[in-house]
């Protein structure tokens, strides 16, 4: 089925983690095949009556750990060879969705507890297994789902919990749609509320924890941002636990409905606009697991975000920047193709990324319905646009090669805002077309200084370079265009 | 001299025509009724009913006692057009019969109605007719009558409810609607004279690939469909594709019976419902699984059926259930689908109305010739007494003409007791037990028929035909023998050949003659319990010991090879001491069988071996599951055969925050960490994870299994702090899979641990709690829930635990 408008039909129907379609199919502008000569995905063979629905992946020396929605934890030997290992390491655990390696502990987000879990006696089988925090109840239903752990700077333990969808048969739980900071000692604290279905959470390079959102009521387009003490990330459903002593999240009071977006941030407290809106069907559809490449694993793209879609089964990247004290930013295609829908991802030891699948609920692209893959960057650099950044007078376009400045016409900018809403989803509201003014920059001849007509803040730029041609060098065929695309936030001027 | 003499008049009393012509029975053996002198003459007055008029009294009384009466309800509807005056003729109306005939008709006419079948209904009617073994007592050739004087309706009905019409035979087969309607439809066959046999069941489908807008019906006409074929199913299984498709099926729907009938189909996303061409459900919108029903008015038999399903994209599901007169909410069968149909036209006339003065005349020939003795019919006077049995004389009676020694040998042997022998042999005669089953070297399957009975397990001829009855008092506890001839029991699942449901009456009373015939002194011995020994039984039973697993079942579990007889059911159903004569000499007690000798010296090793599959036999069906047998089913059952299982769900009562624990030994319990306590015990079968494994999930989850206890909370307090709320503060895990639940209260630290024990009461649980830290109070009680608690064998209550004390609870019901 093609999900759409379950705000009102939530009362009868429920709803999967990300969102369906809510049109066949997103949106194709190149062909998988361009992507694939840059960047290889690599199957991971798992063996029959494995059901491998991939919650979360944590790698060590004695071997990948994956658990998987059935409550499993498989370890599974030689990774990287053609014919891996698995042993079932753990079972009996509730959907669990993240995993994360510890100080000797594999640290796991179970519905209703945040675990720590080790093998004492070295037998492959875990053996003692300590419930760190808990105290989120579970009021039953389904897509009360945990995600997480994202080890902060400061130490603590970040977990996302969903808002549920449907029948509550134990009765309504409190702190749902909340991010909440787990400590060392097992105590925790509400810190941002407002989450929707925050099917991913991660740490920063610098510490910070970020999420990313699906599109939903009350969520225009699917997200990504920071997840900063006291935020309001814009649904409602579980503001009451703002009152409850543990939330660090003050009352939003009355969310209105119906607010054009920048009217939303300056009115209702403490609300928080995404770092990223990620267009729907645009770029992907339902965000799931990300990381930062701040190694250069990817080529050209290191410091940037790399996140897997659950409906899409593709990886895609973001760059952000800090614009006025607040980080913002820009996503953009980079590979098509995975098996089915991706819910984590992690580098793996050989720099390539590990992408956990599973679609059971939703459906998703590809053949698959659960499995591992790895994504292999193959070394080539190919002619794209790397990064946007925000300028005073529009955007810097920084592309991966020398760009012919006389193709610089071709650019298409377009920019729109959201409303903020309890239906499902948004479209873009009040789009225009932009006349960009561009040249190219000192230096390599990488760098494209762009001045758009109209310039106002707090709207998303599509940013649509795929004509732009690559600078003729001597001796060789000028590259085509990968992609060319990107979305940007710009919330703000810097 | 005697014998001879009762012979003659069993022979005379046969002739009479008795009941069996009716529907073509074969006459009765004189030489098997031989076998019950001095009683042959009594045992042919009972099944030829001479018995109804002229009352026996004295010894012989209860074993010949009248076959129940025969109602006469229908009896038009059962001998159309001219058919009742002929039977009426030949029967004992003699020149009464169109008075009878008028009277039984009572002035109405009821038409005969044709149906519709699939077009290959006889086809399976008649292999049914074989396998199921009705050759045994019918010759297909005098069923021929049937077409002529009655319709469908009244064969399905006589087939599925016999006893309403003849509650004198043993002939409730347990036909489920569809086999009824075959089995009728073969018997009727002549109404349809030029049928065509070839496979007809199911709907054409046809799965197209288009792009689809909305919840809009698409138009299919002239769309060339990417696959087709035919289906018994109406599901998403036939699509090409995942996204983008539409399903197309269309055949015939036969509906039984007419009525009011609420169809409901289910789907994601769009599914209409069309029947003779008109819109029925309408279940269009593009959304998860939703359900849309619609109520029409039908009459009996083939409607034109069309559905059309399509799908968008993400997940698709498709259901289509009915509701009828006499039919619950459920999927449509696929025996109520075909793609072609069959109708069966009557051909017999309907009877012209009588007048009153007919009627009247027939009601005085029903009362002259005493047919109520025999026949209900309402309205109808009581019958008359005739001279009892004793006072008999010969050329008085209707029938027999006789000479007086021939009534002198059957009155004197009727004050004689029949033996029990000849009392279980004229009662597997008067109930034809005897077409089937061979006892002591007679009856049994005429081998003329017998090739008609089919092998589907290669387990050679006891596979094949109903089984040899020699013994079966010895071999065959009393309580299951009732069970199994009231139908609740059935042993040989590998037999075609149908063992008919007796009333529980009748059932008794053959179930009490086969123990005081057959039972021998120590039959009943049974080795004790021991778990121990069950476990070694367990071994036995697998590949690695004796490999029972390769030819027999248990609990539904397949064999290996051919699936004999499920050991689940032995304990209950064998005697002890035939259970171990059997294992230690299956080929001499019956030569030929498939069973081999596994033992070949009957020493205390052999008997100690035998003794311990015994006792793991005495779990039954809850029994701990031997090595060689697979996972049940193909779903998502949790099957624990070699660790403990261990499964996080919603649990139904309990918490979203639970971990049921399923064990080899077929003992599971559930503890809800959200409460820190123990909170279900059960035996048999363990979990279904489908409902947080499959779709969306979040199912509230039960045990599999009826035989379980939803414990009472037990309070575990800090005994300094009298703090009460226990929180779980995780599990450690043994080598083996066992988890032990640690908790916290107050200041103290404990660990729970559950363990299933095999006893004779099947599955008991200990439960050891240990104190880690601290000082523990522990408010046991005597009772949790229905379970019975004991500590060291005495009743529970409180106990205080210090740091490294613990405590064992023993959990029975």
């Amino acid at each position: 089925m093609i999900h759409f408008v379950p705000a009102l039909l939530s009362l009868v129907f429920v709803e999967p983690i990300p969102q369906e379609p809510a049109s066949p199919a997103p949106v194709a502008a190149v062909s998988v095949e361009g992507e694939a000569r840059y960047a290889t995905i690599v199957d991971v063979p798992v063996p029959e009556g494995v059901v491998l629905e991939v919650g979360g992946i944590a790698e060590r020396d004695d071997g990948l750990y994956v658990c998987t929605r059935r409550g499993e934890i498989w370890r599974i030997t030689e990774p990287y060879s053609a014919q891996p290992k698995f042993a079932l390491w753990a079972e009996g655990l509730q959907e669990p969705l993240g995993l994360l390696e510890h100080e000797g502990w594999l640290y796991c987000a179970q519905r209703g507890e945040l675990s720590r879990m080790r093998d004492r006696d070295v037998d492959g089988r875990m053996d003692d297994l300590e419930t760190v925090a808990s105290g989120w109840v579970l009021s039953g239903n389904y897509h009360e789902s945990c995600f997480g752990p994202a080890l902060a700077g400061d130490g603590s333990m970040w977990l996302s919990l969903n808002k549920p969808f449907g029948d509550e048969p134990f009765g309504r739980a409190p702190f749902r749609g909340f991010a909440i900071a787990v400590q060392k000692d097992g105590s925790w604290t509400g810190e941002c509320a407002g989450l929707r279905s925050p099917a991913g959470i991660g740490t920063a390079p610098w510490g910070e924890v970020f999420y990313s959102d699906n599109q939903g009521e009350w969520c225009a387009t699917s997200k990504f941002a920071p997840l900063q003490r006291g935020d309001f990330h814009g649904h409602p459903w579980g503001i009451d636990s703002c009152k409850d002593p543990r939330s660090k999240a003050a009352h939003p009071g009355e969310v209105k409905s119906g607010l054009r977006m920048s009217e939303a941030a300056t009115t209702i407290p403490n609300f928080r606009l995404p770092a990223v809106w990620i267009p729907y069907d645009e770029c992907g559809r339902s965000p799931a697991g990300f990381v930062w490449d701040d190694a250069g694993r990817f080529g050209p793209y290191r410091g940037q975000v790399f996140c897997g879609d659950q409906y899409s089964s593709e990886v895609f990247r973001m760059s952000l920047e800090r614009v006025q004290g607040r980080w913002q930013g820009a996503c953009y295609p980079f590979r098509r193709g995975f098996a089915c829908g991706i819910v984590r991802v992690l580098w793996a030891k050989d720099g390539s990324l590990w992408c956990g699948l599973t679609n059971r609920g939703w459906g998703s692209l590809g053949q698959s319905e659960h499995g591992l893959q790895r994504l292999r960057w193959n070394g080539e650099t190919p002619f794209d646009l790397v990064e946007a950044k925000a300028t005073t007078t529009g955007f810097d376009l920084l592309f991966s090669m020398p760009v012919d400045g006389a193709s610089l016409d071709s650019l298409k900018i377009k920019s729109w805002t959201y409303d903020h809403h309890e239906s499902y989803g948004c479209p873009p509201r009040d789009v225009q077309s932009h006349i960009a003014k561009a040249t190219v920059g000192n230096g390599d001849g990488r760098m494209v200084h762009m001045a758009l007509s109209s310039l106002v803040d707090g709207r998303v730029y599509s940013l649509d370079a795929s004509a732009v041609r690559a600078a003729a060098l001597p001796g060789r065929v000028a590259p085509k265009m990968l992609h060319g695309k990107a979305w940007y936030t710009r919330n703000a001027a810097p | 001299m005697r014998f001879l003499r009762a012979s003659t008049f069993v022979l005379v009393v046969l002739a009479c025509g008795g009941c069996g012509r009716e529907t073509g029975l074969p006459d009765e053996n004189a030489t098997s009724l031989a076998l019950l002198e001095p009683h042959a003459a009594m045992a042919a007055a009972q099944t030829s009913r001479c018995v109804a008029c002229h009352a026996l009294d004295g010894p012989a009384a209860s074993a010949f006692a009248p076959l129940p009466r025969i109602p006469l309800r229908d009896a038009t509807g059962w001998h159309s057009g001219g058919a009742l005056v002929e039977f009426l003729k030949s029967h004992h109306a003699g020149e009464d019969a169109d008075a009878i005939a008028a009277m039984l008709r009572g002035g109405t006419a009821e038409a005969l109605r044709p149906a519709t079948v699939a077009a290959d209904a006889t086809s399976r009617g008649e292999r049914m007719f074989g396998e199921l073994g009705c050759v045994a007592c019918h010759a297909e050739s005098s069923m021929a009558s049937l077409a002529a004087r009655t319709d469908h309706a009244h064969v399905v009905a006589f087939l599925k409810e016999p006893s309403a019409r003849r509650p004198d035979l043993a002939h409730d087969f347990a036909l489920s609607p569809s086999e009824a309607t075959d089995l009728a439809a073969f018997l009727l066959r002549a109404q349809a004279p030029n049928r065509d046999d070839a496979p007809a069941q199911g709907l054409d489908w046809e799965c197209f690939e288009i792009d689809l807008v909305g919840d809009e019906l698409p138009s299919l006409d002239g769309v060339v469909p990417k696959a087709k074929g035919a289906t018994d199913h109406v599901d998403v299984s036939l699509r090409t594709r995942n996204d983008h498709f539409a399903l197309r099926f269309s055949g015939l729907l036969l509906v039984p019976e007419a009525g009011d009938w609420t169809f409901t189909l289910g789907s994601d996303d769009s599914s209409w419902l069309w029947i003779d061409d008109a819109l029925v459900v309408e279940n269009a919108k593009v959304a998860p699984h939703r359900r849309k029903s619609a109520t029409v008015r039908l009459d009996a038999g083939a409607r034109r059926l069309r559905i059309v399903f399509t799908e968008l994209a993400g997940q698709e599901s498709l259901e289509l259930l009915w509701r009828g007169p006499s039919i619950e909410e459920s999927p449509v069968p696929s025996s109520a689908f075909a793609r072609k149909a069959l109708s069966l036209v009557p051909t017999a006339s309907v009877m012209p109305r009588v007048d009153a003065q007919s009627i009247a005349r027939g009601e005085t020939a029903f009362l002259a010739r005493n047919c109520a003795a025999c026949h209900e019919h309402v309205g109808a006077a009581p019958p008359r007494k005739a001279a009892p049995w004793a006072q008999l004389r010969a050329g008085r009676c209707v029938v027999a003409t006789d000479g007086e020694a021939v009534f002198a040998a059957a009155r004197e042997s009727s004050r004689i007791e029949p033996a029990p022998d000849i009392a279980l042999r004229a009662a597997m005669q008067a109930r034809r037990c005897v077409s089937c089953h061979e006892r002591n070297g007679s009856g049994g399957i005429d081998a003329a028929v017998r090739a008609r009975f089919v092998e589907v397990e290669d387990i050679g001829e006891e596979g094949r035909v109903p089984p040899d009855l020699s013994r079966a008092g010895h071999r065959l506890r009393k309580d299951w023998l009732r069970l199994l001839l009231v139908g609740e029991r059935r042993a040989r699942g590998y037999l075609k050949a149908r063992m008919p449901r007796l009333p529980e009456d009748l059932a008794t009373s053959f179930a009490e003659l086969f123990e005081r015939v057959d039972a021998r002194p120590g039959d009943d011995v049974e080795p004790a319990f021991d778990g121990e020994m069950a476990q070694r039984g367990q071994h036995l039973v697998g590949v690695n010991g004796r490999n029972c697993v390769t030819c027999h079942p248990f609990g539904g579990r397949r064999a290996i090879g051919p699936q004999g007889m499920d050991l689940a059911l032995q304990h209950e159903r064998l005697k002890p001491a035939w259970f171990a004569d059997w294992l230690l000499h299956a080929t001499a007690l019956r030569p030929g069988t498939r069973m081999p000798a596994f033992w070949l010296r009957d020493d205390e090793r052999a008997k100690a071996e035998v003794d311990a599959i015994r006792v793991w036999g005495s779990l039954g069906a809850a029994a701990p599951v031997p090595n060689g047998y697979r996972s049940v089913g193909d779903g998502m059952e949790l099957d624990p055969l070699e660790r403990p299982v261990l499964h996080g769900a919603f649990l139904k009562g309990l918490s979203a925050r639970c971990v049921a624990v399923g064990s080899p030994l077929r003992g599971h319990y559930a503890y809800d960490v959200e409460h820190a306590q123990l909170a279900w015990l059960w035996r048999g079968s363990f979990i279904d994870a489908a409902g947080t494994w499959s779709g969306r999930a979040g199912q509230l989850l039960l045990p599999l299994s009826d035989d379980r206890v939803t414990l009472d909370p037990l309070p575990i307090r800090d005994a300094t702090a009298a703090s009460a709320i226990a929180r779980n503060i995780g599990q450690r895990r043994t080598d083996d899979g066992h988890p032990t639940f640690r908790s916290r209260v107050g200041d103290c630290l404990f660990e729970d641990s559950i363990a299933p024990e095999l006893t004779s009461r099947g599955v008991e649980f200990v439960r050891t709690i240990r104190c880690e830290q601290g000082a523990l109070r522990v408010e046991a009680a005597a009772q949790s829930g229905v379970a019975r608690v004991t500590i060291d064998g005495a009743p529970a209550g409180p106990r205080d635990l210090q740091a490294g004390q613990s405590l064992s609870l023993r959990y029975s019901w």
